[in-house]
C-alpha cells in the first residue's frame, strides 16, 4: 500500500465516521421531537375518556338546547275550567267585556 | 259590588276588577308592572325589545330574560297543542301582510305591497334553556301576539290572588283571567265581537268563578290591502293568509287565560273542524257564525230568554 492509497482510506473512514455521527444526531433528535410533540398534544387535546376513570352514576342531564318541537312542556297547555260558565243576568254597574282585539 | 280601573296599554285596553275596593290601586300596580315587562320583552313594535333583537339576529344566539323564555315556551306549547294552527313563527307573515306596526298606527288602506308567506314553523326555533338564549334561522321572525297578552293576564291574576285580599279579574283586550274568591254570583262577563264595545253590545252575559276566558274575532283589527280585499289579523300559519272566515267570533273558557286564548285563536283558524276539537278537549265555547248563528259546546250556557 502506497501513501496515496493510505490517504484515500483514512479520508473514507473519516467520512464514514461523520456520517455515523449525523445519523445518531438525527435519530436522537427525532426521538426528542416525538417526545416534545407528544407532550404538547397531550396538553392541547386532553383525553375525553380514560379507562382508569371510575364511572360515576348520575341522572341524565336535560339537554340545554332544544328546538321548538322539543321535549319541554309536552303536556298540553289546554285544560278545561274547573267550572263551566253559568248564565248570568249581568252585574249591577256592568262587568268585564270579552271580545276580539 | 266590585271596583275596577281601565286604561290603554300595549295597543289594547287593560282593565282590573277587585272585590275589595281597598286593593284596587295595588292590583293596578301589579298589572302595570307585568305589562311594562312583557312589552319590553316581547313587543314586535319596539326596536329595543328582546323579541326585536332575536328577529334581527338570525343565525345568532341571543341572550334573553326568564320572562321572554316563559313567553316563548308558552307560544311553542301553543304550537304543539294546535299542530301549528297557533304558531309564533308567523311574525314575518304578519309583517309582509301589512301588519307591520302598532295597529292604531296602521292606515285604513294599505298602499304598500302586501304579500302572503307561510310561517316557517315553530320547530325551527332553538332554545338554550340554561343561558337562556334563543336562535332563529334566517327568514324566521317571532310574534307572540296570540299568547303573550293572555300570559300577562294569568301572571297578574296569580300575583294579585297571592298578595291581595279578595278576588281579582284581569282583562286585557278581552283576554280574562280570574284569581282569588269570586264575588257572589261570579264575575259577570259580556261576550261579544269587540272587546272595546260596551256591556250592552250584542252578545251574551255569563258568569265565571275561576280560570280564564278569551274571545277571538275576525270582526276587529281589519285593514284594506288596496285591492278589493279586507284582511284580518288572525293568519293561518300554513298559508300566511288571513284565516278563512267561517266563524266571526269564538269565546272559550278554560283552566287559564293562555289555554282559552290558544283555543279561541285555533278555532278561528280551524273553521268547522273547531267544534269537535273543542268538544274533545271539554272546553266550554260559544262560536258565532258569519250569519250570526250561535253554536255552543261543552256546557257553554244557553242564552237567557229575555
Amino acid at each position: 500500500m502506497d501513501e496515496r492509497q493510505g490517504g484515500r482510506l483514512s479520508a473514507r473512514e473519516a467520512a464514514l465516521a461523520r456520517a455515523g455521527r449525523v445519523k445518531r444526531w438525527v435519530a436522537g433528535g427525532a426521538v426528542a421531537l416525538t417526545g416534545i410533540f407528544s407532550a404538547v398534544a397531550a396538553h392541547a387535546l386532553p383525553a375525553s375518556h380514560s379507562s382508569k376513570q371510575k364511572a360515576v352514576p348520575t341522572a341524565p342531564a336535560a339537554p340545554a338546547i332544544e328546538d321548538g318541537g322539543g321535549q319541554q312542556q309536552q303536556v298540553t297547555p289546554i285544560a278545561p275550567p274547573e267550572q263551566a260558565p253559568q248564565p248570568s243576568a249581568g252585574a249591577s254597574g256592568g262587568g268585564a267585556v270579552s271580545g276580539g282585539s | 259590588m266590585t271596583s275596577s280601573a281601565r286604561w290603554r296599554a300595549i295597543g289594547t285596553t287593560a282593565e282590573v276588577f277587585v272585590t275589595d275596593e281597598a286593593e284596587l290601586a295595588e292590583a293596578r300596580r301589579i298589572l302595570e308592572r307585568e305589562l311594562e315587562a312583557i312589552d319590553l320583552a316581547c313587543s314586535r313594535f319596539r326596536d329595543d325589545s328582546e323579541l326585536a333583537r332575536v328577529n334581527t339576529s338570525p343565525g345568532h344566539w341571543v341572550d334573553v330574560s326568564e320572562l321572554f323564555l316563559e313567553a316563548l315556551h308558552t307560544a311553542l306549547a301553543a304550537a304543539r297543542a294546535t299542530a301549528g294552527d297557533v304558531d309564533p313563527t308567523v311574525g314575518r307573515a304578519l309583517r309582509v301582510a301589512g301588519y307591520d306596526r302598532d295597529f292604531a298606527e296602521l292606515p285604513a288602506v294599505r298602499t304598500g305591497r302586501v304579500k302572503f308567506v307561510p310561517a316557517p314553523g315553530w320547530r325551527l326555533v332553538q332554545v338554550d334553556t340554561r343561558r337562556p338564549a334563543v336562535r332563529v334561522p334566517r327568514g324566521v321572525e317571532l310574534d307572540f301576539g296570540a299568547t303573550a297578552k293572555a300570559l300577562v293576564a294569568d301572571r297578574a291574576a296569580r300575583e294579585c290572588a297571592h298578595t291581595l285580599r279578595g278576588g281579582v279579574l284581569v282583562n286585557l283586550g278581552g283576554d280574562l283571567a280570574v284569581g282569588g274568591p269570586a264575588p257572589e254570583g261570579g264575575w259577570a262577563v259580556r261576550v261579544t265581537d269587540d272587546h272595546d264595545a260596551g256591556f250592552d253590545a250584542p252578545g251574551q252575559t255569563i258568569s265565571i268563578v275561576s280560570g280564564g276566558l278569551a274571545t277571538s274575532s275576525v270582526a276587529v283589527r281589519r285593514w284594506h290591502d288596496g285591492s278589493s280585499d279586507t284582511l284580518h289579523h288572525i293568519l293561518d300559519p300554513a298559508s300566511g293568509r288571513p284565516a278563512a272566515e267561517f266563524w266571526r267570533t269564538v269565546s272559550v273558557a278554560a283552566a287559564d287565560c293562555v289555554a282559552a286564548n290558544i283555543a279561541s285563536t285555533a278555532a278561528i283558524v280551524r273553521g268547522a273542524a273547531a267544534l269537535p276539537w273543542l268538544d274533545s278537549l271539554r272546553l266550554p265555547a260559544r262560536l258565532v257564525g258569519l250569519d250570526g248563528v250561535v253554536a255552543r259546546v261543552s256546557n257553554w250556557p244557553a242564552e237567557a230568554v229575555a
